[in-house]
Formats: C-alpha cells, structure tokens, sequence
C-alpha cells in the first residue's frame, strides 16, 4: 500500500499553491469586503490550468483526476474558501454534470471551453421549495419545434451573476417526475436565461450567488446532458463527486486555520508565557490537528476509488459531512485560541469563521448527508426506508 | 538557434532547519527547488521562444538524481528538452569542475548561441557560474546580473546590467552567456497539463563525464566535507541602562573594560 503523492502531483500541489498565494492572498481581503470576485486572478488561474484540472487533456483540461482535483481544492480553500466556490461550482458541478454524463459532441462543444478557462459554468438545481428535496423541482422544459424551450426561476446559483454556460435541471414530464420526467440540459447566456437578485451573504463573499430566471429559453434538443428524463441521475452522481472536494475544499480551510494558530500561540503571551505554553491551548491544537489529518485520510482514500473507479458515494457523503463540521470546529477554535483578535476585520480569521459556515448548508446540507448515510447503512440489514 | 539555461536545484531557504543532532542541515524535513534566480532565466529565455517558436530552449542542471524533479519542472513550463548531468563526479563537485562539465555538454549540443542562468544560488550566493561557463566556452562574451534582457535582430542580446549599484545599458554579439536578475514579478506557472506531460509522457536525458569524453582524473579535484560544526552559542548582550548621558559614560567604561577602546 503506497500512500507517496507521486511526483507530478506534487508540482501540480506547488504550482497551484504559488498561483493562489501570489494571485489571491493579496487581493483577498479587498475581493471580501467588496463583494467581488477578483476576476483577473481567475483568468490567470485559468491559464495555469486551474479551471479544468481534473478533466482529461482531449477535452481541455490537465488531465489530473479526481486527486489533482481534491489537491486544487485544499490549496485554493487554504487562500481563500471563496474562490474554492467559484472553482468548485464551476469545474466540481457545472462542467462535471456535462463530463458526467455528456456525449462527445456535447463535451467537444462545452465542456471544452470550460475546462479551459474560456466559459465560466453554473449548475442551476436549487429552487424555492426545491433545495434538499431536489426532487420538487418545479423549471419545465416543453417541446417545442425540435427544440425545448425551459421557463423557471433558479435560486442561490454559485457564479450566476457572470456565468456563460449553465447546466440546468428541468422538468419534461411531470408524470413521471425525478423518476424519468426531469432532464439536465447546457444553456448558453446568449440563449436567454437573465440573473435575478444577486444574494447578499455573510461568507464567501469573493464568490457571485444569484437567481438564475428562465423565461421562454429555447434551448436546441442538442444540448441535453445524457438522455431525456434521466436528469436527475446525471445530478445527483454530479453531486456526489462535488462532496468529496466539499471535503478538500474544508481540509484547505481547517489546515490554514491550524498554521495561524501555531503562528499566533508561538508569538502572543498571557500570564507572562507564550499561549503555546498553555496545555488547555495544547489540547486545542492537538485537537486540531487530529480532525484535519483525520479528515486528510478520508479525502485522500475517496479520491483514489473514485479514480480506481470504486463505489465512492457513501464516503463522499462522509467527506462534506465531516469536512465541514471538523472545519467549522477548528475555525471555531481558532477564533477561541485568538480571543479578542480573532474578530477583528484586520485580521484573516474573522473571514475564515464566516467562510467556513456554508459548507455545512450547501451541496445537500448535513442534515441531508446524515440521512443519507444512516439509510443506507441500514439498507444493508434490510430495512428499507423511502423519502 | 539553441539557447541552454542552466539550472540549479537547491533547498527553499524558507524550509531548512539545522538540526542540533546531526551538526547539518536536516535534509529531511528541506523541500528541493529551482533556483529562483534560475527560473527567472528560463522564464526570460522562454520569453524569447514565445516571440520566436523556432528557438529551441534546453534546460540543463549538474548534480544528483533528485535534480530530474527541477528539468520536469522546467519541461512543464515549455522547454523542448531537459538534461541532467549526472555521475559521482558531478556530485561532489565545486563550481570549478562543475562550469567545465557544463560546458562540454553545451559544446556535445552544438548551434549553441545563448547560455543563460540565475546571477547567484540562493544557496551558496558567489555567483561564479557565468563568468566561469564564460571562460569555459572559449571567452564568451559575458552580460552580468542583467535585467530587461532582449534578443536583438543581426545576432545580439541587451540588457540593464547592475554593476556598482547602477544600470547600464549593453549589448553584446552573439554567442553569449547572460546572468538573469530576479524581478519583483512573479516568473510564469507551468499549467496543469504540461505538469503532468512532463511526469507522464517526457523524459529526462542524462549524461555522465564519460559520456562527454572526459576524464575526472583531469578536472578539478571535487571537495569532500569531512565535518561541519554549528557555531558557538553566542553570548547575550549586555544592556546599557540609565539616562542618556549615564548610559554613554557607562557604554565607554564597558569598551575600554574590555579593550575595545
């Protein structure tokens, strides 16, 4: 069993790891408190690669996997988690969902440019009444002259406001509805989808989150992700793949938490000793340090069957639940372990904090990710339990 | 027209620690890197293929094995070939022997115009190579420490090149070794692909002393450390207290007390 990253992993590590710290370190802070996505940084990023790492070179990208993609995540969640929801709504759901389950002309076409850095992407599920209980979706697609034309409103969708492509789930036959009746389709901005309200958040505040509104969108027969009525599958494995870099993208997070905490206790003195003398901070940076590397493991070993083409879902589903409570808690700590400081505006932390939040909400919340986990488990000792 | 750039791997002066136990850098726990004056060469030279594609960009680093990592990571950025020269000779090797070497290699490759490196090693900081690989080559032209280096039309390169902390604007024929300046500006990053092309589908060429037809019985002879030694612990200074004019009376009774005065 040989756990060594090999080689070319770790320059890619090195490379994307230079690309966030000389690109977003200096402008993450600004990107927060306006609101705005550093959009020059993204195109640089996008030139090293950065936005189609784990897709295969035929189509664009650097052909890395499922383990370059997990390392992109821990390294841009490490500079700044919201740039890892910009990336990870873009690469992790919007182009998966076309990698996932799109032909070769489909993936020629759009998944391409995305992989390159050319489009940005946007995965429009969630709606009003339809964010946990994806299935409720209530977007229709209608034929309509060979092509089908979508109306519907999407809500909280990552990049919304600046997207060129966006994979959409809608319903195309309400009879049968998540079973057989709803259907992934790539839209492009110029066919007509118009951004709604933009969302004002706590965290991830570099990152764009709006409504995406459907009215009259004629879309071409084309452009539908894998086979009419199976939309919701190709979804939903879209998002299981999107939790294991959930987990990454908050390994990045609790990591960089811990490195300022081993910082600040070595340097800062109460009672007359550094907080690194204190056993009670001690035990919190033993504690730290135990999730994460814990959490490592998991996301690590879930990358690889998703690579080695195992069954990887039910770890997936431990790695976001996991991933964003264990890096919740270190942040937490942190905060703690910073007293005072650790809310000031001035200093990285207090983003951190507000960061880390929305990775328990989002991609399924953990509620959901609980339920899905204890089912089954369960299912495996025969009880059966539906929705 | 081929341009080499050599290339050196040393380790990141931001990672090492000296461990007390082995009287040494511990080797461990130091992440190897390319000389950062060094990518800025290759990123100048690279600069030059950019604008002129039919220029060929080799990368070339003398030392062990580990230093395949630096010439991928310098495939990855866009070099058409990689070279490592590699045997026990080279190794333990000083700069003399080292700039010989390297020079046999870069007259086996042959159409050479243009040898381009870093101003210094981050890690032994003297800087000799160029004017040494100068030498080697038959008495190069050398442009030193130079910054904002262009490849000129008619067979010329110019730069600002930093001598007694002023720049001067020069230009030299064609062949030339250049020492590359570094600049506050981050040099190119490799993208993902070619990261992974470099590992997975390019190769490393190495050549030995032997196979550049030379005999390390007649180069320079290479340098072994027998022992290195930490310093001593230095003493804590001693802190002058009182009012200004107290602590002055006080410091020059400290110096002539021990002599210094």
């Amino acid at each position: 069993m040989d756990l060594t990253l090999p080689k070319e992993y770790e320059l890619l590590r090195q490379m994307i790891r230079d690309v966030m710290e000389n690109e977003f370190a200096p402008v993450a802070e600004e990107a927060d408190e306006k609101a705005e996505v550093p959009m020059e940084a993204i195109r640089t990023a996008a030139k090293a690669g950065l936005l189609g790492i784990p897709f295969p070179q035929e189509y664009g990208g650097s052909g890395a996997g499922e383990l370059g993609y997990v390392i992109l995540m821990e390294e841009v969640s490490r500079v700044d988690s919201a740039i890892a929801t910009v990336i990870g709504a873009h690469i992790g759901i919007a182009a998966m969902a076309i990698y996932v389950d799109g032909s070769p002309a489909l993936k020629e076409k759009y998944l391409t440019p995305l992989a390159r850095g050319e489009k940005i992407g946007a995965f429009c599920l969630t709606e009003p009444g339809a964010g946990s209980d994806a299935a409720a979706i209530k977007t229709r697609a209608v034929r309509s002259n060979g092509n089908w034309v979508i109306n519907g409103t999407k809500i909280y969708i990552s990049n919304g406001p600046f997207a060129d492509l966006f994979s959409v789930l809608a319903v195309t036959n309400p009879a049968l509805g998540a079973r057989g009746g709803v259907t992934a389709f790539v839209v492009e901005k110029e066919m007509g989808p118009k951004v709604g309200v933009i969302e004002k958040k706590l965290g991830i505040r570099a990152s764009a989150t709006s409504e995406i509104i459907f009215d009259e969108v004629e879309v071409p027969a084309a452009n539908i992700i894998g086979q009419e009525g199976l939309g919701f599958v190709t979804f939903m494995k879209t998002l299981d793949l999107g939790r294991v870099t959930v987990g990454a993208a908050s390994l990045g997070g609790a990591q960089k938490a811990l490195e300022m905490v081993l910082d600040y206790a070595r340097l800062a003195e109460k009672y007359g000793m550094p907080l690194a003398h204190q056993q009670q901070v001690q035990f919190m940076i033993a504690d730290m340090y135990s999730w994460i590397e814990m959490l490592r493991g998991l996301v690590y070993r879930t990358a690889w069957l998703v690579d080695n083409k195992r069954p990887f879902a039910r770890e997936a589903y431990v790695c976001k639940l996991m991933g964003s409570e264990i890096a919740s808690r270190v942040v937490s700590y942190a905060m703690e372990i910073h007293g005072a400081l650790g809310l000031s505006r001035d200093y990285p932390l207090e983003r951190a904090f507000r960061d880390a939040r929305i990775a328990e909400i989002f991609e399924g919340t953990n509620e959901i990710q609980r339920i899905i986990i204890a089912r089954d488990l369960l299912r495996e000792v025969g009880v059966h339990i539906e929705p | 027209m081929r341009i080499v750039v050599c290339i050196k791997q040393i380790l990141d002066p931001e990672t090492i620690k000296v461990s007390r136990s082995l009287q040494a850098i511990d080797e461990r726990t130091a992440r190897r890197i390319m000389n950062p004056p060094d990518r800025w060469a290759l990123d100048t030279a690279l600069r030059f293929k950019d604008e002129d594609p039919s220029l060929e960009v080799i990368a070339m680093s003398a030392g062990r094995s580990e230093a395949e990592d630096i010439l991928r990571e310098a495939l990855a950025l866009g070099c058409d070939r990689a070279i490592l020269l590699s045997d026990p000779y080279i190794v333990n090797a000083r700069a003399a022997g080292l700039a010989m070497v390297l020079a046999a290699a870069i007259k086996r490759l042959r159409n050479v115009q243009l040898v381009m490196t870093g101003y210094k090693a981050l890690d032994t900081g003297s800087g000799t190579l160029g004017p040494r690989l100068a030498i080697e080559l038959g008495g190069w032209p050398l442009l030193m420490n130079a910054d904002q280096v262009r490849l000129e039309s008619g067979g010329y390169v110019s730069g600002l090149q930093n001598a007694d902390e002023k720049f001067y604007a020069s230009t030299y024929p064609l062949p030339c070794v250049v020492t590359v300046l570094e600049t506050p500006k981050h040099p190119r990053y490799p993208h993902g692909a070619e990261i992974m092309n470099a590992y997975r589908l390019r190769s490393v060429e190495v050549w030995s002393t032997a196979a550049l037809g030379l005999d390390p019985a007649t180069l320079p002879a290479p340098t072994t450390s027998r022992q290195m030694r930490l310093p001593p612990p230095r003493e804590f200074g001693v802190i002058i207290e009182g009012s200004p004019q107290e602590a002055a009376r006080n410091l020059i009774a400290t110096l002539k007390a021990r002599r210094i005065i």
